[in-house]
């Protein structure tokens, strides 16, 4: 008994320490590992540097600028000046959308209301038409999007009085 | 007999391994107990019940307000009303009386009906021996019990029909009786409704188990128990929240239901783990880790296999460029056309000289900016012996050297007057001004020699096989006088400062290793490289190339990612190794995220037949016959759209019989003349003979029609004065049309020039249009106003007057 003691207690000794290891690298495991993944979530650092020079636009502003450069640039210019190839020819004059002013004070739900409903909604059947139908509310959504950009984007120089 | 060994000899060693054993098991339940996934449900149960609160506590409130207040007392008192009347009703029997009522009659009609079908029955029986009678006398025998019988018919009918009418009398008065309390009770129900759910919403917030919840989606052979932690996820949110209590915004849960489509299909991870690192598969061995939250549209287009992808323009856009940039001609993916997007260099010793040659080896974008084809940094060695191949490459009939005759006079003055007037502009640019569709020519004769474009001018398919260029039916003086004008004014003046081709000795084997080696055979067809396979790594299923795979080589700053690879490997490509091929094509921020998308599309499990989208017609339109023959030899469709087929230039013409009168469009095919004011591109003029013109205008009168448009819709005597000004008045005041058409001199030049819209346009397409333009053409930039019946009439009216009663009349004889 006094032999197969010893040979027990060690034996018992290292099934203990192997078990309370792993359960411990388990647990600590657990927890890097979950702050690792959350850090990963972010853009690795190269990446991060690289898409910091020239921002992409988000999916929903590049969608908005799809729609914007098919369907509003001929009135409202390149980049929402307000010099587009067409506006010479309007009764009314566009606004130059990139304007950070102009849409600061709306919320981007009116905004979308003013383009679904254009300028007959307000009285002003020669202004902007009613896009809600050809563009659908998504198309109108995204553009909102594309406008908010360029208001953010605009250089300083741009900003007409 | 001694009992048995006691139950729990706790003693000594025994005691010690025990109860490290008991502590160690209840180490165990504890970790079991609090695993971070129960964690995130708390929380995200407590959002939704605090969520849930919020918007109770919205609906008492607004229930609350003096309105509300007044209209539910209003709707408790109809109903009680309603209930009252009816209890009255139903206690003076008037209710009883009327179900009797109701039930007698539907019995009376059931008697009536099957009276009158016995009797039916009777009159065919006797109707048939009448008819299979022989003779006459016999028929004769029959025709009293005929009429008899047919007289009674008659009369059955009627009662029967009598008798219908009375029970759909009964049950109305029924319905008027009992409809009163079931309306009011909608009424109420209808403005508790908001309560009610919130309620509901709570209750179940409140209620919710903590528990694994799991998605078992058995099309796709996957389970996902990613909604353990991230509980908010299969549900429509309102608003972003932070991972991962976050949601997804928009319609997204509500065209893909969580059960069709699960979480990993698009997101990638291990769906079955519920503990963090092995559930976002960012582990060794697990091939689909958790994609960036970026390139997530790629995994849109997996299934959404068009043109564009609802919501993720950069896929799209990745899936147009990788098409554009040619990058199918050296790396295959499963699926995606390998059609050649350079130029046939076969003949090419023949048509370049070797000083633009080098020139062009060396960079391409010298000589054109906006080229595809990518640099791919070859030395000076190289490019000699590539140009000794390429310059060995001349068809048998083509002449060697510069033929330089002597210019006919005049001939540089009416080159110029063609030039013009065949619109080469329609599709070439002039140093950077017009279309892109061919080469900018503003330099062309210091690039080709003059012999070859005397050639290629008059039959260009059989000089460059495959090219987009029509046969403009140009004879030889008039390709001669062509030649004559590029030779002396699209040339580039200072090409006597172009540097001289590299002078070491060539070797023309060795240009054809490097053909073999760089892989130019992918993008131009060049003989005897015909069949050869292509150069770079195939690409189908890349989106789950493995991160072990991918060879960093010698780049340690590169995470150790797909997306860093792949992205590294974009902006330099030969950044990882001195040994690899691929050329630069210099892309911009904006193009390779785009491309970085569409690569993440490129699964190797496609997903199965019932998931995709948008796919392409299993047989794509062609067109037959002599049409077909005329369509292939102008190169049309390199422009315009036939029922799905073709380029985007030019307006689509699956319709264009119902679009435009025939006498118009046979004009236009002969002396095409400009309908849109601000376009750079206008239709060339084929010089066709007049059989030509019958066969094009006869099949797109017979075939491309749409049936939805009508012929005529205004009777001649409805164009009064009176239409036609409310049609003007509609044009200009209430529309402002003038804002994008044109009308005479005035107007807008983003539509089309309506001056002469009754010549060219037919009547039931400007009605059609003005009624409902997205049917006819989806992506017009006109904002579909979808005018009413009478408005639409009303400004066709006034489309078809404009120049007078006089040419209207003409043009509908």
């Amino acid at each position: 008994m006094k032999r197969l003691g010893t040979l027990g207690v060690i034996l018992l000794g290292v099934l203990l320490t192997v078990l309370a290891v792993s359960l411990a690298r388990a647990r600590l495991g657990n927890r890097t590992s979950a702050s690792e993944a959350r850090t990963a979530h972010a853009v690795a650092p190269s990446d991060a540097a690289a898409n910091a020079s020239t921002p992409l636009l988000s999916r929903e502003e590049e969608s908005g600028r799809l729609v914007y450069e098919r369907y509003c640039i001929y009135c409202h210019g390149e980049g929402g000046d307000g010099f587009g190839i067409n506006a010479s020819n309007l009764r009314l004059e566009p606004p130059a959308l990139a304007d950070p002013r102009r849409l600061a004070n709306e919320i981007d739900q009116h905004v979308a209301d003013r383009i679904a409903g254009g300028g007959m909604a307000r009285g002003l059947p020669a202004g902007c038409p009613p896009w809600s139908r050809r563009l659908g509310a998504g198309n109108v959504q995204a553009v909102v999007a594309y406008l908010r950009w360029l208001a953010r984007t605009a250089p300083a120089s741009s900003r007409l009085p | 007999m001694s009992v048995g060994p006691p139950l729990f000899p706790l003693r000594g060693w025994t005691a010690v391994t025990a109860t490290a054993l008991a502590v160690l098991f209840g180490l165990l339940l504890v970790r079991e107990a609090g695993p971070e996934w129960r964690r995130h449900q708390r929380r995200a149960i407590e959002a939704r019940r605090q969520l849930a609160e919020r918007t109770v506590a919205d609906a008492e409130r607004s229930l609350a307000r003096p309105e509300m207040r007044r209209r539910l007392v209003e709707a408790e008192r109809r109903l009680e009303d309603a209930r009252r009347a009816e209890h009255v009703r139903q206690k003076s029997g008037e209710i009883d009386r009327a179900q009797q009522r109701l039930a007698g009659a539907d019995r009376q009609f059931a008697d009536a009906r099957d009276a009158l079908q016995r009797t039916r029955a009777q009159y065919q029986a006797v109707e048939r021996s009448f008819l299979l009678a022989k003779r006459v006398d016999e028929r004769e025998r029959w025709r009293p019990e005929l009429d008899r019988l047919r007289a009674e018919v008659d009369r059955l009918a009627v009662d029967r029909d009598r008798k219908t009418a009375a029970r759909d009398e009964a049950d109305r008065l029924v319905q008027a009786l009992t409809a009163d309390v079931a309306s009011a009770q909608q009424a109420l129900a209808a403005l508790q409704d908001p309560l009610v759910r919130a309620r509901g919403e709570l209750t179940a917030a409140t209620e919710q188990p903590t528990r694994v919840e799991q998605i078992l989606v058995d099309p796709l052979n996957r389970v996902d128990r990613c909604p353990t932690c991230h509980l908010a996820s299969t549900r429509q949110a309102t608003e972003m929240n932070p991972a991962p209590l976050a949601g997804h915004v928009g319609r997204y849960v509500v065209d893909h239901p969580p059960d069709r489509f699960g979480c990993t299909i698009c997101h990638g991870g291990q769906g079955r783990a519920t503990r963090l690192p092995p559930a976002h598969g960012r582990i060794a061995y697990w091939r689909e880790p958790l994609l960036d939250r970026e390139l997530i549209g790629g995994r849109c287009a997996v299934c959404h296999v068009g043109a564009t992808v609802p919501g993720e323009p950069y896929a799209a856009r990745g899936r147009r460029l990788f098409q554009e940039f040619g990058c199918q001609g050296c790396h295959e993916v499963e699926g995606v056309s390998t059609a050649r997007i350079g130029p046939s260099l076969a003949g090419i010793g023949a048509k370049v000289g070797p000083t633009w040659l080098a020139m062009w080896l060396r960079d391409p974008k010298t000589y054109l900016p906006n080229t595809r084809m990518p640099n791919f940094r070859l030395s000076s060695q190289e490019i000699a012996d590539l140009s000794a191949l390429l310059l060995s490459l001349r068809r048998g009939d083509a002449p060697a050297r510069d033929a330089r005759t002597s210019v006919a006079p005049g001939a540089v003055k009416r080159g110029e007057t063609l030039f013009k007037a065949s619109r080469c502009i329609s599709c070439h640019a002039i140093n950077g001004r017009g279309a892109t569709l061919g080469p900018d020519l503003g330099r062309v004769a210091s690039k080709i020699r003059e012999a070859w474009l005397f050639e290629f001018l008059q039959d260009p398919p059989r000089v460059l096989p495959g090219t987009r260029m029509p046969r403009y039916r140009f004879s030889g003086a008039e390709a001669a006088d062509l030649v004559a004008y590029l030779s002396q004014e699209l040339r580039d003046f200072d090409e006597g400062m172009w540097p001289p081709p590299p002078a070491a000795p060539d070797n023309v084997d060795e240009g054809r290793r490097l053909v073999r080696k760089y892989g130019c055979f992918g993008c131009h067809e060049i003989p005897t490289f015909e069949q050869v396979g292509k150069v770079g790594a195939e690409l189908t299923g890349y989106a789950d190339k493995e991160v072990e795979r991918l060879d960093f080589g010698l780049r340690q700053d590169v995470p150790r990612t797909w997306r860093a690879w792949t992205d590294t490997k974009l902006r330099d490509p030969r950044g990882f190794r001195d040994t690899l091929k691929m050329p630069d094509f210099q892309f911009t921020e904006r193009d390779r995220f785009s491309l970085l998308t569409y690569l993440a599309s490129l699964r190797e499990d496609k997903p199965p037949t019932e998931y995709l989208r948008d796919l392409p017609p299993v047989i794509p339109y062609r067109p037959e016959g002599r049409f077909g023959k005329l369509v292939g030899e102008l190169n049309c469709l390199v422009c315009h759209t036939i029922r799905g087929q073709g380029g985007s230039l030019a307006p689509d013409l699956s319709r264009e019989g119902s679009r435009v009168r025939n006498d118009w469009l046979r004009r236009f095919l002969d002396q095409p003349n400009t309908i849109r004011l601000f376009l750079e591109e206008r239709m060339p003029r084929f010089r066709l003979s007049r059989d030509e013109v019958d066969v094009l205008a006869t099949y797109i009168e017979d075939v491309l029609v749409d049936p939805k448009v009508p012929a005529i819709v205004l009777a001649p005597r409805e164009i009064t004065a009176d239409l036609v000004k409310k049609g003007r008045d509609l044009y200009y005041q209430t529309y402002a049309c003038d804002s994008c058409h044109q009308i005479g001199t005035s107007g807008g030049a983003i539509g089309p020039d309506l001056t002469l819209a009754a010549e060219r346009l037919t009547e039931g397409w400007i009605y059609t249009w003005l009624r409902d333009s997205r049917s006819l053409e989806p992506e017009a930039r006109e904002p579909a106003y979808e005018l009413p019946d009478q408005e639409a009439r009303a400004i066709t009216a006034f489309l078809l007057t404009l120049k007078g009663q006089a040419l209207y009349r003409a043009a509908r004889d």
